[in-house]
């Protein structure tokens, strides 16, 4: 932007500025068609009077060849700043002489042939050469027949007013179409990498075709030098513009999700017509016949234009990509219309080829559509973020929901357990004794049964009081409760404890059901000693056992008594062992006749709960 | 825990009262039971009957002029808790000493008893001489303990996060007295204990006492505390309080 603002100050000014000079525009020349590198001899006898601009294809139909066209220059004096010749425009090529000297040429007069039809020529006089009173200037051309060859304006001046003029020109016809192809190949680049990386979507690859296409035919505008004949090259400039439309147009399809195969080959036949005719026509003939053949390119750019209307139409909420990209289009080819107008001879020659300044339309309009390809992609992704969040946000309700749900029934079935548990307890022990009293009193028995048997329940229902005493956690504890109740009646016997009760790591699981059978065990072992043994003491050890597989406690209650038979097995025995068992734990009595007895109970430090 | 058996005949009230037998009342509103308890004091020459009612309103109307010097009480009374009458009682006379009567020695009961004031707890169904014994005891400065109340005395003056801040010396307890509630929570006896710590044996009913003491003391200023918390209770003065009118 600041470039074309500078390059706009420094020209146009000087322009406005030298337009107060003047310079010689001659509207008349003498011409004469000729070969030879040196001006012929020229008189206004054997030549005919031409007029600028001079269009052979109006004035020498169906011939080519070298034209040379003779300027007679009268100064007052010669010139004492230094003078140039700018050839405003030609077809092809054209060399300058000056009073005979050759000043310059544009390039090659031999196949392939400079192309200079959108080049303005610009040769500084060599000083010197230009004198005072008539000077002849001869401007050779060369061109092929039928192809609007000749000469279309000449500028003579001092050199610091037309080479501004010359470089504006220059400017404006080369500069900026050579810009606009390098944009056009940074976009079509852009694009390729779009279509490379989401191949999902082949907008973006027609889009990059087309844009890559487009750089391709601008070279056609500026290229001077051709690296093929000129007749290749014409070939691919006119084939090249309609392949243009048909790849802009199958873009669109795509761009708007058309499927129309049927005419995406009509159009591709058309192309191939196209270029197979083309190719076997003269270069002489080729453009007449480019013009008719390019009423497919318009057809296609109309075809476009009805399309976008039509699904404009239907497809409302696009109506703003719509209308950026219609407009790209008709813009498009608005101008490609005219230039084929032109190239038909509509109007003269050196009216200026307006397609290719067409691109910042096609710009604007393929940024358009990346941009919104790009937003609606990030819209809809953010959307589904959005969705999935919420998705997941319920599924989490909906499993705490559920985990409470479960939670709660897991509670209740425990409440049911634990009281059924209970019940079962309170049946068995307490209910039992009470009953077996009920027999004793209906017997008629001594009140002493009744009222040891009557202890005996209390004693019992005090047990499962006990057991649910949460202050009862650990054995300690639970033997400190049982030595309590058992410690008179052990002192009447003249029994005493020996008590080592050490501190056991904590025990995980203690629950009331566990609490009770420890209870029952440590009960009955103590009951046993009471009325059996004949001991005099009673050891109570508890200590952890450490070593070998899982960590656990120890409880030995060992007496000095009498001892039984060993492998004398009681019920008494038998219940406590089984107990034992239902709490994960193990129970082994060793007793021998004399020795004393010796339970042992073993439970691990994590019981089952 | 009962720990100096003694010999108790039946001694006539007249003996008693001349010997300066302490005065004891009995709520209990079982009549069978309360025969039973009657008995029981009676037969102790040390211990002479006060009362023997069977509600709140009687024991009340009886100790309205002169407080006993020790109760028997049972909690479930058919007009009122008496947990609520042991509060008034100590709130009375701090040296007054309550026995709860309880069935099973639980540490609902007990537990809660012991919070309102009581000083010692006595199972229903124990032998009448016990009972007496136990009066005896308490009055003489000694209270029964079990390893489960031990355990749960143990948890509630060591646990850092009581509602109350525990100022060490007036409510805390002494290192001494931690360590023979872990010994009695593990089924230790007071002999072993006092062997183990070098104390002596008798002095141990002392010590129960006087924790049960500081953990009647604790729940008053627990609950004084939880009042003013709760904005029931404001703190005028220093030491006192009032109560404040509660909003609407």
């Amino acid at each position: 932007m600041v470039a074309l603002a500078f390059i706009l100050t420094t020209l146009v000014i000087p322009v406005a500025h030298a337009a107060a000079e003047t310079f010689f525009e001659p509207s008349q020349a003498t011409f004469v068609m000729a070969e030879g590198d040196t001006p012929p001899p020229l008189e206004p006898s054997n030549g005919q009077t031409r007029s600028l601009p001079d269009d052979w294809n109006a004035t020498q139909p169906g011939v080519g060849g070298d034209g040379w066209y003779r300027f007679t220059l009268a100064l007052d004096e010669a010139p004492r700043t230094p003078w140039a010749i700018h050839l405003r425009r030609l077809r092809m090529n054209a060399a300058v002489f000056v009073n005979g000297g050759f000043i310059g040429d544009g390039g090659r007069f031999t196949e392939p042939m400079s192309r200079n039809w959108n080049r303005p020529l610009y040769f500084v006089v060599p000083s010197g050469l230009l004198r005072q009173g008539d000077n002849s200037i001869d401007v050779r051309v060369r061109d092929s027949a039928n192809v609007h060859g000749g000469l279309y304006g000449i500028e003579i001046g001092p050199h610091h007013v037309l080479e501004p003029r010359y470089r504006w020109r220059f400017f404006l016809k080369v500069d900026l179409i050579q810009a606009s192809m390098v944009l056009a190949v940074a976009m079509g680049l852009v694009l390729a990498t779009f279509s490379l990386r989401w191949r999902q979507d082949t907008t973006y690859g027609w889009f990059a075709g087309t844009m890559l296409l487009w750089s391709a035919n601008s070279t056609h505008f500026f290229v001077r030098d051709l690296p093929i004949s000129t007749q290749a090259w014409e070939w691919f400039a006119q084939v090249g513009t309609d392949a243009f439309a048909v790849l802009l147009a199958i873009s669109l399809h795509r761009f708007l999700d058309l499927r129309r195969p049927r005419t995406e080959t009509t159009m591709g036949v058309y192309l191939a017509v196209d270029g197979l005719v083309l190719s076997a026509v003269g270069l002489d003939r080729m453009l007449a016949v480019a013009n008719i053949l390019h009423v497919g390119a318009v057809a296609v750019g109309t075809y476009m234009i009805g399309t976008l209307i039509w699904h404009g139409r239907r497809s409302v909420p696009e109506a703003s990509s719509v209308v950026i990209v219609g407009s790209g289009i008709v813009i498009q080819s608005a101008f490609g219309f005219h230039d084929w107008l032109l190239q038909c001879g509509m109007w003269p020659q050196d009216h200026w080829y307006l397609m290719h300044y067409a691109s910042p339309a096609l710009f604007v309009m393929l940024t358009w559509i990346l941009a919104s390809r790009f937003v609606q992609a990030h819209r809809e992704s953010e959307a589904l973020n959005r969705d999935l969040e919420r998705r997941v946000a319920d599924k989490h309700r909906e499993l705490d929901e559920s985990y409470g749900k479960l939670r709660a029934l897991e509670r209740e079935q425990a409440v049911v357990r634990e009281r059924d548990r209970i019940m079962r307890d309170l049946h068995d022990g307490l209910g039992g004794h009470l009953v077996s009293a009920l027999a004793l009193v209906e017997h008629g028995e001594d009140a002493g049964a009744v009222e040891e048997t009557l202890r005996d329940a209390l004693g019992d229902l005090r047990l499962v009081i006990e057991s649910l005493d949460p202050d009862i956690d650990d054995l300690p504890v639970l033997l400190g409760v049982v030595r309590m109740r058992i410690e008179d009646r052990m002192a009447r016997q003249g029994i005493r404890f020996d008590w080592q009760v050490k501190d056991v790591p904590p025990m995980s699981g203690f629950a009331p059901a566990t609490s009770l059978q420890v209870l029952r065990i440590v009960q009955e072992a103590f009951a046993n000693v009471l009325k059996h043994a004949g001991a005099t003491t009673i050891r109570v050890r508890v200590a952890p056992t450490n070593g070998s597989a899982p960590a656990g406690v120890c409880l030995e209650i060992t007496d000095d008594g009498k001892g039984m038979r060993e492998g004398t097995k009681g019920r008494g025995l038998e219940n406590m062992r089984r107990r034992a068992v239902t709490i994960g734990g193990e129970l082994d009595v060793t007793s021998q006749i004399g020795r004393g007895t010796r339970v042992r109970l073993w439970l691990p430090l994590q019981l089952p709960s | 825990m009962k720990a100096f058996p003694e010999d108790g005949a039946e001694a006539s009230e007249g003996e008693a009262r001349a010997m300066n037998a302490w005065s004891v009342m009995i709520v209990e509103d079982d009549s069978v039971t309360r025969q039973r308890l009657v008995r029981a004091i009676k037969a102790n020459s040390r211990l002479r009957l006060f009362a023997a009612v069977g509600t709140c309103a009687e024991a009340r109307a009886a100790f309205r002029n002169e407080l006993p010097t020790a109760f028997l009480v049972d909690i479930g009374l058919p007009d009122g808790s008496g947990i609520e009458l042991i509060r008034e009682v100590t709130a009375r006379d701090q040296d007054v000493d309550v026995m709860v009567i309880t069935v099973f020695g639980d540490e609902k009961h007990v537990l809660s008893a012991l919070k309102a004031g009581a000083t010692g707890y006595v199972l229903k169904d124990s032998a009448l001489r016990d009972i007496a014994q136990s009066v005896v005891t308490l009055i003489e400065g000694g209270s029964p303990i079990s390893p489960p109340i031990a355990r749960h005395l143990l948890k509630r003056f060591r646990q850092p996060g009581n509602a109350a801040p525990v100022e060490s010396g007036s409510g805390g307890l002494t290192e001494r007295e931690l360590e023979v509630l872990n010994l009695i929570a593990k089924g230790f006896s007071y002999k072993e204990i006092a062997d183990l710590l070098s104390l002596s044996p008798q002095t141990m009913p002392t010590h129960i006492k006087n924790i049960y003491r500081k953990l009647a003391v604790h729940s008053r200023s627990e609950a004084v505390f939880e009042a003013v918390q709760s904005g029931l209770v404001q703190l005028t003065d220093v030491g006192t309080a009032s109560k404040q009118r509660q909003p609407a």
